[in-house]
């Protein structure tokens, strides 16, 4: 059955232009700039060049302008050029210039993956273009864009997604997973065994519920490791392994992130 | 954006000529396919992405560093205990440049890696292992008896030195993520420290790293970096890769014109 093409949301049907952003009271950009579900959706949306214009903003002034509707003067614009370099060498994220703290920025990556979950895939994944143009090392936010991405069967840019999680966080368990899963989607066993294995070695363990599939598929398929190269007969049984080891992973789990951003292992 | 004086402006200059003629250098020196040469030619590049984006982009570097990261595929992360300290460290370089990028690449084996780390202390390599452990611990693989601080201080001049420049190349994943404040107590003192005995010494490629270091802990006007670039450029041959006369014996040339390269570019950086 082919399925139906979900309605626009609200929040897009309402998307501002940054040409009406600029327009805007301080006040009105202000009550924008907090409503991060849709700064999150439009700066996703945006060129180069819009995103040049929104650069220009004068986002300090939103704490509290002393002349509200006073003009961006050099100065302002010297002080928000400065911002935007501290965001381009990685001193800063855009989240903390333009003030969102962690329960916001996980609020919308929960509104993602509800979003993804109900097949709405083009809105999470602006929500998650979103989130990684405020954080662009959020691993959350490369693991919900490889998630639409392969659900839309767009494996190659899936396959991107989670390799920019990896590379935000080399010690991020489930970005390994994820890959896995997709490695052995697409039949790359040879990389799928070498993720599962990381996996392996990252939680020795086995305390997070990765660490313990990884363990179930190398149990499973020790003697098939040992080869070098894999038969259909030998891949189909780390697929049932996999399968097996699934069905332990609550897949609908938020990550939990300490303060610093590292996943907890419990 | 305050106005850049003439001779910034002609320093930056003759900076960018210098890290041009090195990366030619480098690429010559670094072109045939042995593990070192690999490992070397990604890392530099790695670090050149974020440390001297300008130049990154102006040079086009992404298509060399992303066919030097594919070109680190094939090398094998098996550590032999009899195996160089060098080519181990080219192994382990390329697995971890691998890890931190994101590119699938096969773990070492835990108890190989475990004996290969006791066989560089029992080789007098401790600085080595120590870099190793880092790494490991830096993408989650753990090893035994890792210590952050470094133990054998005041065992070699040369080792010491190469733990200073190695503090600021790892706690920002090769140049990669920026310093965080106050991770490192007093490295600044630790920096001018080595800068004093590294110059004493002539030890270029030692040089090259700490005035990559003092560009990372915003020291670029200090006048430590301006003697190391000077020291630097006065070490820069016709072909354009700076030798160490200290290491040129170890056959380290191309290691050398790396370094100086991103101590070129990154000083090349508008202040």
């Amino acid at each position: 059955m082919a399925e139906t093409q979900p309605e626009p949301s609200q929040e897009q049907a309402d998307l501002i232009t940054p040409e009406e952003i600029e327009n805007m009271s301080p006040e009105d950009q202000k009550k924008l700039a907090y409503n991060i579900e849709q700064t999150a959706v439009m700066l996703s949306e945006l060129t180069e060049e819009e995103v040049e214009k929104l650069q220009a903003m004068p986002w300090e002034k939103l704490d509290g302008p002393a002349e509200p509707d006073a003009p961006l003067t050099d100065e302002d614009k010297a002080a928000y050029r400065e911002m935007w370099d501290l965001v381009q060498d990685g001193t800063t994220t855009m989240a903390e210039v333009l003030g969102y703290d962690e329960d916001e920025i996980m609020k919308t990556y929960s509104v993602g993956a509800a979003l993804s979950d109900q097949g709405r895939y083009d809105d999470a994944l602006k929500i998650a273009e979103g989130l990684l143009f405020l954080m662009p090392k959020l691993v959350p936010g490369h693991l919900l864009k490889g998630e639409v991405l392969r659900k839309q069967g767009r494996l190659e840019e899936a396959l991107e997604a989670y390799n920019a999680a990896v590379s935000a966080d080399p010690t991020y368990i489930q970005s390994y997973f994820e890959r896995a899963k997709l490695f052995f989607r697409a039949e790359s066993g040879q990389y799928f065994l070498m993720d599962i294995q990381t996996i392996a070695n990252l939680d020795p363990e086995a305390k997070t519920p990765f660490g313990k599939a990884a363990q179930k598929i190398l149990e499973a398929t020790a003697e098939e490791l040992k080869k070098d190269g894999l038969s259909d007969e030998e891949l189909e049984a780390i697929g049932d392994a996999l399968d097996d080891a699934m069905l332990d992973i609550d897949e609908d789990t938020i990550p939990e992130i300490d303060e610093d951003g590292n996943q907890i292992i419990k | 954006m305050p106005r850049q004086s003439n001779d910034a402006k002609t320093d930056g200059h003759r900076l960018a000529f210098a890290a041009k003629r090195c990366l030619d250098a480098f690429l010559l020196l670094t072109s045939t396919s042995s593990e070192e040469n690999s490992s070397l030619r990604a890392l530099v590049f790695h670090m050149l992405e974020g440390h001297a984006p300008g130049f990154f982009r102006r040079c086009s570097l992404a298509t060399l560093l992303n066919s030097a990261m594919k070109g680190l595929q094939p090398l094998s992360i098996e550590l032999p205990e009899n195996l160089p300290a060098d080519d181990g460290m080219a192994r382990i370089d390329a697995w971890y440049l691998r890890r931190l990028r994101g590119y699938p690449h096969p773990d070492p084996d835990p108890a190989c890696l475990e004996r290969y780390l006791r066989s560089l202390e029992a080789r007098g390599e401790p600085l080595h292992g120590w870099i190793i452990q880092w790494m490991c611990q830096d993408v989650g693989v753990r090893t035994a008896n890792f210590n952050r601080e470094w133990e054998h201080r005041g065992g070699s001049l040369i080792h010491d030195l190469y733990w200073v420049t190695h503090l600021v190349l790892l706690e920002t994943r090769y140049l990669s993520r920026p310093l965080k404040p106050g991770t490192l107590p007093r490295l600044e003192e630790e920096l001018f420290r080595a800068c004093h005995y590294a110059r004493a010494r002539r030890h270029i490629d030692v040089a090259a790293e700490l005035a990559i270091c003092l560009q990372v802990v915003g020291r670029r006007n200090h006048r430590w970096h301006t003697i190391l670039i000077d020291e630097l450029l006065e070490h820069q041959k016709h072909d354009g890769s700076v030798m160490d006369n200290s290491l040129e014996a170890r056959g380290l040339r191309a290691h050398c014109t790396g370094a100086s390269l991103v101590a070129f570019a990154g000083g090349a950086r508008e202040p």
